[in-house]
């Protein structure tokens, strides 16, 4: 048993050094549980305290945190969210990756919070461990194969089919920048290209079977209020509507909307729309539904295709962003294609939405003769061509060619690449790819897009409140003093404290090991009462919503303490002028631009942030217990250091300069 | 009353599995959940076996101890007392679906060293049932037509063509001790 002073902790965490092989089991820290709680939170930590920012992301003083935190495997809806955290060779800047599944609470059960990967292995290993058993394992047979074989063959040798894991496909080998992590059974740590850390650390997979009981602080508490939140998740009336088609469901939601990015970001409607629906997929194309770790909503699902070009196709997880990127984004309305795609970036490991991204920026510059024919490697880049949509994954998987190599660097990274004016055509904040959201049609996603921490990102923040109108939860969680505009997509007002309580709040839960669908953003029935009240239950720890939001803002706080260092401050806060100088041509937004001009003052102004650097002054800082960190960038920026580390995180910078196209 | 399973809409989140052991065990641990779901992703199979129970009782004619396992007379459920379990294992080699296991530890069971596990219903409130939210178990009273025994055979008869299911992976999941 650990000393742990807290329930619902294991208690104990693994720091694995791959270079020499060495593996310790340590006691979590108490400070790093009190005031950073978990996952993305204690990751931030480690991140800050030991991966100084003249460390290249690839280099093997980069390290790898893998974090469950205080609510995983417990009880409350959705407790299988794991944390990924490391300095991301897309962006070059902090970086994390969360995904579902059934690992996280696995790594619980056999006794570890969380693993700290530091290295590089002289030959691919996998980290096994079955309770207190832990080790490194050869893993020369597994690598060069796909994530399903991997973990197939992980399985088969061990003689257990519960046996989790967490592997890399070929993209994660080959050091793609926006390369996946695939988490028992086809979730996907996607962003930030956390896969590629692993390739460079020759780790191809960690495998984890756990046995070991969890405690509960106060059981019969902690059971009370996990159930009726799942009772309440479960009669909330958008589950009907979530189960069914999971976030699949939002393309007919958003392409009215003018929210729903077509031809890289050129139009926010798409006129195939219902040919790639979350209707159409489950009328057609559903196996079963399936679910995450103790969820009562069940929004993934299991599809195959039966007949046609791609018959045999067997493919899940398939999201409303995956239907986007590798449908919409390239003008592509065959939904076969879409799901053979989705399968290719789940066994390769690639994060759909950036790989779709790149591919839509390549399709545009073909489009405006930035690219000549004789560039393109005998391929037909034209919209909609989906045969060059899944040859084109293949190349970057495989850094074949021109082309392959160029978007295997993501979009941000290939417009500085080929240079010609490309950046004027790579969406994208921060080297990140933007995801299928448009600030145009929706005022709050566009300042999101670019105060996420690890790049344009919708989950930071995740302002989904005024994107279905959500107007009973906004005045739940704020008051009806802030209606109607709180629940206006196309007002810009409140958007600074909605896109700041998100974040403080998903931090948290991103800390804590919930889902944001499954009950904090989506079937909102969990905010920081309710959080707060679940973690006590289940740790013991003396903690009430006005401190848990104090730890959501250092957490949030810190991550942009962490970029500061690399000279990102608020000359980076940018959208490309696709969304603030050309009017959306679609559906409700038509006419819009997204105002940041407004927004992002009013945000600094809340946060407590310097307002000409856009970073958090000293006493921001102090207030949340961060003191050091300020005199940390100081010395950073004087020194030039940090503005030394900014020249080579390696992308374009957006363009914002004036209009070139009329779209 | 008898627990009800219809695997194909079971979607292998496990709720079942994460709540069952509090009532009896008082911590979180899906190894001592009394129900288990055996999964195979690759192949979309789910399967979770519990005990319904069954009419013919083989685990309670292989038990030597007297009264080490009743029949609870308000539910039917088919019950364990643990201060009188000696966890010979003879229960759990004649449960042909593997409802029972052993678990192995210091304190449990007659002579504190191992104790058989299994479903007792939660006393008339099975927690299973409560959380499954897709409706893959159900609570229902015996019929002519669903009883105990009608379940328990389709349940023996998915766990035999499940056979070749988990074969390649390293033989079926069903593991009758718990660690």
């Amino acid at each position: 048993m650990s000393d742990f002073p807290y329930a619902g902790y294991a208690g104990k965490y693994l720091r694995v050094n791959l270079t020499t092989g060495n593996i310790e089991t340590l006691a979590l820290p108490v400070e790093w549980a009190e005031n950073f709680l978990g996952g993305n939170g204690i990751g931030t930590k480690i991140l800050w305290d030991e991966v100084p920012a003249h460390v290249d992301a690839l280099d093997p003083a980069n390290k790898l945190i893998v974090a469950t935190g205080p609510l995983c495997g417990g009880l409350m809806p959705n407790t299988s969210r794991l944390e990924f955290v490391a300095k991301s060779p897309l962006t070059g800047i902090y970086g994390d990756a969360n995904a579902g599944g059934h690992f996280g609470p696995q790594l619980k059960f056999a006794g570890y919070d969380l693993i700290v990967f530091e290295g590089k292995a002289r030959a691919p290993v996998y980290l096994f461990i079955r309770d207190a058993r832990v080790e490194l394992r050869d893993a020369a047979h597994l690598w060069g194969k796909g994530g399903y074989e991997t973990e197939r063959l992980i399985q088969n040798e061990n003689h257990d089919p519960e046996i989790k894991t967490a592997v890399i496909g070929q993209a994660g080998e080959n050091q793609v920048r926006f390369a996946s992590i695939m988490v028992s059974w086809s979730r996907h740590a996607a962003r930030s290209g956390i896969g590629a850390v692993m390739g460079a650390k020759n780790l191809k997979a960690i495998a984890v079977r756990g046995t070991r009981d969890l405690r509960l602080a106060d059981p019969v508490a902690h059971r009370d209020l996990a159930f009726r939140l799942h009772n309440e998740i479960r009669t909330n009336e958008f589950f009907a509507g979530v189960h069914r088609f999971g976030t699949a469901g939002l393309v007919s939601l958003m392409h009215p909307m003018g929210r729903f990015p077509t031809k890289n970001f050129q139009y926010g409607s798409f006129d195939g729309f219902e040919k790639i629906s979350g209707e159409t997929l489950r009328a057609e194309h559903l196996v079963r539904d399936l679910g995450c770790f103790d969820c009562p909503v069940n929004c993934d699902k299991s599809y195959t295709v039966t007949s046609g070009e791609f018959a045999g196709v067997t493919t899940s997880s398939v999201e409303y962003e995956s239907l986007n990127s590798l449908g919409a984004a390239v003008l592509n309305r065959c939904l076969p294609a879409v799901l053979k795609a989705n399968e290719l970036c789940d066994d390769w490991g690639l994060d759909s939405i950036s790989a779709g991204r790149a591919i839509s920026f390549l399709f545009e510059l073909r489009e405006k003769g930035i690219l000549a024919r004789e560039e393109c490697d005998g391929l037909d880049l034209a919209w909609g061509n989906y045969r060059t949509l899944l040859e084109l994954l293949r190349r970057m998987t495989w850094r074949e060619g021109n082309l392959g190599n160029w978007l295997a660097e993501g979009a941000a990274r290939a417009a500085k690449l080929i240079g010609r004016g490309a950046e004027r055509y790579a969406m994208h904040v921060k080297g990140q790819s933007i995801p299928a959201q448009d600030g145009r049609a929706q005022q709050s996603m566009g300042l999101a897009h670019v105060t996420s921490s690890r790049g344009a990102d919708h989950l930071k923040a995740f302002p989904v409140i005024d994107e279905t109108g959500y107007a009973s939860e906004a005045v739940r969680r704020y008051g009806a003093e802030y209606l109607p505009e709180l629940v206006d997509p196309l007002a810009t007002r409140y958007k600074a404290m909605l896109v700041k309580d998100g974040e403080d709040f998903g931090a948290v839960v991103d800390s804590c090991g919930n889902c944001k669908s499954g009950g904090t953003f989506v079937m909102a029935e969990v905010y920081w009462e309710e959080q707060a009240t679940a973690i006590r239950t289940m740790t013991g720890m003396a903690l009430d919503a006005a401190q848990l939001r104090v730890i959501g803002e250092r957490i949030y706080n810190l991550q942009r303490c962490y970029n500061a260092l690399h000279g990102i401050a608020r000359a980076d806060d940018v959208l490309p002028w696709r969304f603030t100088q050309i009017p959306s041509p679609s559906g409700n937004a038509q006419g819009s631009v997204c105002r940041l001009d407004v927004m992002l003052p009013e945000y600094y102004a809340l946060r407590g942030w310097d307002a000409e650097l856009g970073l958090p002054t000293r006493e921001t800082l102090a207030r949340l217990d961060l003191a050091g960190t300020w005199d940390r960038i100081r010395t950073a920026r004087a020194s030039g250091a940090a503005q030394e580390t900014h020249a080579q995180l390696g992308w374009a910078e957006p363009y914002t300069g004036p209009a070139v196209d009329a779209l | 009353m008898i627990i009800r399973v219809y695997p194909d809409k079971c979607t292998g989140c496990v709720a079942c599995e994460v709540f069952c052991p509090l009532e009896q065990e008082r911590v979180v641990n899906p190894a001592l959940a009394r129900i288990q779901v055996l999964k195979n992703e690759a192949r979309n199979f789910f399967l979770p076996i519990v005990c319904p129970p069954c009419d013919d009782k083989a685990c309670v004619a292989a038990c030597p101890e007297p009264g080490a396992i009743v029949v609870v007379p308000e539910t039917g459920a088919v019950k364990i007392v643990e201060a009188l379990c000696t966890g010979c294992s003879k229960c759990i080699r004649a449960c042909a679906i593997g409802a029972i296991r052993l678990l192995r530890q210091d304190g449990r069971g007659k002579f504190g060293k191992a104790v058989a596990i299994k479903c007792d219903q939660c006393g008339g409130t099975p927690w299973c049932v409560r959380v499954c939210a897709p409706g893959a178990l159900e609570y229902v009273a015996e019929t002519p037509a669903v009883n105990g025994q009608v379940v328990f055979e389709r349940l023996r008869g998915d766990l035999q063509s499940a056979e070749n299911i988990f074969a390649e992976r390293g033989g079926m999941a069903r593991q009758r001790n718990v660690r």
